[in-house]
């Protein structure tokens, strides 16, 4: 497989396009050898149990021994509940998570991380993207206590929310369960890297990774996810048939691998224990190339002494956290995961100099609070999906009302506070892109959704393809070996108290490149490795390993045929 | 929104600059939703970074305009998050009083707040969540105790049934008006000079 090629197409409009095809590249690009990667050659899955079971043993050390299956919907609902308690409970005896601490029994996690009780409390207020279209209007209403009230209970709409709200703290707990069994794993690899049990040096969870956990889960979280969104007009999970999921390590493996990947390699400053090197290295970046790129819009930030981080969350989350169709963050997952780390950066900028936007950034007061407000909305003028707009500050940050698009495809964000009638047919009508906006006057064509949607001028002002390409544009214009010249020159004499949050001795001379990994010019080598193997290859490879006979390409189109 | 020349429309005779600071997950963006759109949700998305909203309420036929500021809990952003109550007029210090790692934590968020932000600002301790009683480790007394020591006054609210959240923040305004008037003298000019007497506390430390 040319991998040159696949990184292109990444950044290309519509990137890896599907999940199906995401499930294969992704892997791929981020260096992983998935030999043994069950998900990827189902048919001999039953043959695999043999090399199964030597790397399972493997990873039970790090598993507790999980509570037993729950096999009805009370329990479940009970479990949640009990969870919910028992995360209070904890975090009065809570010293352990200094610790790398192998399963307390009050849990259902497959493992623990250090950072187990932030991973809980965040995960369990995580719903967006974990839901699709229409659910997301409903659960978050919801107390599981409040719904024990028999008033309520025997109506459709509470049975319905009620199973929503099952599925989303089941989704819920395979996301922490991915983050969890991500962190854990990376523990290894820095604790290899330096050669003794170092907690300092490990990973470490910061809220936000959650978000971008979440694309992971969504992306390659394997058949249970899709399973759960396609099955039930409506959207309501199929949960019974997913009860196996929430336990099992091997379905997470795959996300949890290539997030590890990642993590290392393009989300290593953030995950550091503190934000300093993160923070250093946003200051460094952001306005000295801002200045370069569009004099006027940095000027007038500066007057109003903006700092930076304004787009902090665009930056540590990949813009999961402020764009809620999940089907164009996957999308911007594929340019982020083959481009350099710093190319959400370069998005932020070019989101920020696009002529729609800087024009409204530059008709803003110059005043700290107006421009972050107008400043932090940008990525909705790049999509309107999962906003209500509102008179006054332009949009509404409470998610209960609004419903999405997402895996439906299309997004109305106008028209969709209403009924359940509206939402359901939202849900089917809209075969458009997700990118563009609806306004029904708009002719919008559906085969030529790409190209159409760069010319949707009154939906989405500010199309995120556009915003990539100038993105790429600019960082080929100033490449990121180059900004650390750049930072020094815009700071000059006051170089060296921009850097002080990274030494506690101000003497030390500091290597920014060092330091902050997103300046590192050496990127991870399996980044630019130009072929591997592709799967076809691995598989016989493994049919050889296991002393099987080779399949013909024959055999393969044959067997694909009868499919 | 409006255009550059408008920033002597004032559309208020006060504006103040709050900041909501407290451990994760206590409860500090459904205040915020609570007393901003008079809505709650069981689980609000965690904010990360900051986020801000504003209200404007009537005191004593003056018209406040609240601009609230609410933060990242987790312990790292408060790097992030100290930046933005540097300027602030008041700020508030939540907990949630079925969490005592939280209420403990308020000690911390003290020395956060006495090393940032400016000499009068104002402070409240707020105890969140009070509608969950069968759940609650922090009581009442032990709070209002705390916070007689420390000579912030303190009130529970319910984020969820919405009481004393409104309470919690007029307290606040209520609190900063007098404190402007008796410093700055007239209203009218000390509504004139917010934009002037904002800038200064920032840009000194920056």
């Amino acid at each position: 497989i040319n991998l040159w090629k696949l990184r292109e197409l990444a950044l290309t409009p519509g990137g890896l396009v599907n999940d199906t095809l995401r499930k294969r590249a992704w892997p791929k690009l981020v260096g992983l050898d998935h030999n043994y990667d069950p998900l990827q050659f189902d048919d001999i899955l039953p043959l695999m149990n043999i090399y199964d079971s030597k790397k399972k043993k493997k990873q039970l050390k790090a598993t507790k021994s999980s509570s037993s299956q729950k096999p009805s919907v009370p329990t479940i609902e009970i479990d949640a509940e009990h969870e919910l308690l028992q995360a209070n409970e904890s975090s009065q005896q809570q010293q352990h998570n200094e610790y790398y601490h192998l399963g307390p029994p009050s849990s259902t996690l497959l493992v623990e991380s250090m950072d187990i009780l932030q991973i809980d409390r965040d995960v369990a207020r995580c719903t967006w993207h974990l839901l699709t279209g229409s659910q997301r209007s409903i659960p978050n209403t919801i107390s599981p206590i409040k719904n024990k009230s028999r008033h309520h209970s025997h109506s459709a709409k509470y049975r319905r929310n009620r199973k929503i709200s099952v599925l989303l703290k089941k989704k819920q707990r395979r996301l922490a369960n991915l983050i969890n069994l991500t962190l854990v794993e990376s523990y290894d690899r820095s604790d290899e890297k330096d050669g003794l049990t170092n907690p300092n040096n490990r990973l470490r969870y910061y809220q936000g990774y959650h978000d971008v956990a979440c694309i992971f889960l969504h992306a390659l979280g394997g058949a249970g996810t899709n399973n759960e969104t396609m099955h039930v007009p409506g959207g309501v999970g199929d949960y019974n048939n997913n009860n196996n999921n929430c336990n099992n390590i091997g379905d997470l493996e795959l996300p949890s691998k290539v997030l590890c990947q990642i993590s290392f390699s393009h989300f290593g400053d953030a995950l550091q224990s503190d934000f300093l090197k993160l923070q250093t290295g946003l200051k460094l970046i952001l306005f000295p190339l801002l200045r370069k790129l569009d004099r006027e819009v940095h000027d007038h930030l500066l007057d109003a002494d903006m700092e930076p981080y304004f787009c902090l969350s665009w930056i540590i989350t990949w813009y999961a956290h402020d764009i809620r169709d999940t089907n164009l963050v996957k999308r911007l997952f594929d340019a982020f995961i083959v481009g350099h780390p710093l190319l959400p950066v370069y998005t932020a900028l070019s989101m920020m100099t696009h002529p729609y936007n800087r024009r409204i950034i530059l008709e803003t007061d110059c005043d700290f609070a107006a421009l972050h407000q107008c400043l932090a909305s940008l990525p909705k003028h790049s999509c309107q999906v999962g906003y209500k707009k509102r008179q006054g500050d332009g949009y509404n940050d409470n998610i209960i009302t609004y419903i999405s698009d997402d895996e439906e495809e299309g997004g109305d964000e106008e028209q969709s506070e209403f009924d359940d009638d509206t939402i359901m047919s939202n849900c089917t009508n809209d075969d458009t892109t997700s990118y563009c906006g609806t306004e029904s006057s708009f002719p919008t064509s559906i085969a030529g959704g790409e190209s159409s949607c760069a010319a949707t001028p009154d939906n989405n002002p500010v199309p995120f393809e556009s915003v990539l390409d100038t993105a790429l544009q600019y960082m080929k214009k100033y490449p990121p070996n180059s900004l650390v010249e750049i930072a020094k020159l815009y700071y000059s004499d006051d170089w060296d108290s921009q850097i002080s949050l990274l030494s506690s001795s101000p003497n030390n001379k500091i290597n920014v490149q060092e330091q902050i990994a997103l300046l590192n010019p050496h990127p991870p080598p399996w980044s630019i490795v130009s072929s591997c193997t592709s799967d076809w290859i691995e598989k016989q490879k493994l049919r050889f390993d296991l002393g099987l006979k080779p399949t013909s390409r024959n055999d393969r189109r044959r067997r694909r045929n009868q499919g | 929104m409006a255009p550059g020349s408008s920033a002597k429309q004032r559309d208020y005779d006060y504006l103040f600059k709050l900041v909501l600071i407290g451990d994760s997950g206590v409860g500090k963006s459904c205040l915020l939703l609570r007393f901003a759109d008079d809505a709650f949700t069981e689980s609000y998305i965690s904010t990360i970074g900051v986020d801000f909203r504003f209200r404007t309420v009537k005191i004593d036929n003056k018209t406040v305009k609240l601009q609230i500021w609410d933060t990242a809990g987790q312990e790292r952003f408060r790097t992030i998050t100290s930046a933005y109550y540097r300027g602030a007029d008041g700020i508030i210090m939540v907990f949630d009083v079925t969490s005592m790692e939280s209420f403990d934590h308020v000690n911390d968020w003290l020395k956060e707040v006495n090393r940032y932000a400016a000499e009068g600002t104002v402070k409240l301790l707020v105890g969140n969540k009070s509608d969950r009683t069968a759940d609650r480790v922090v009581t009442e007394v032990q709070a209002k105790e705390f916070a007689d020591e420390l000579g912030i006054p303190f009130i529970e609210t319910s984020a969820k049934s919405s009481k004393n959240v409104e309470e919690a923040f007029l307290t606040m305004a209520g609190e900063l008006i007098r404190q402007r008037d008796s410093r700055g003298g007239g209203n009218e000019t000390s509504g004139i000079d917010l934009n002037g007497e904002k800038k200064a506390p920032g840009g000194g430390c920056c």
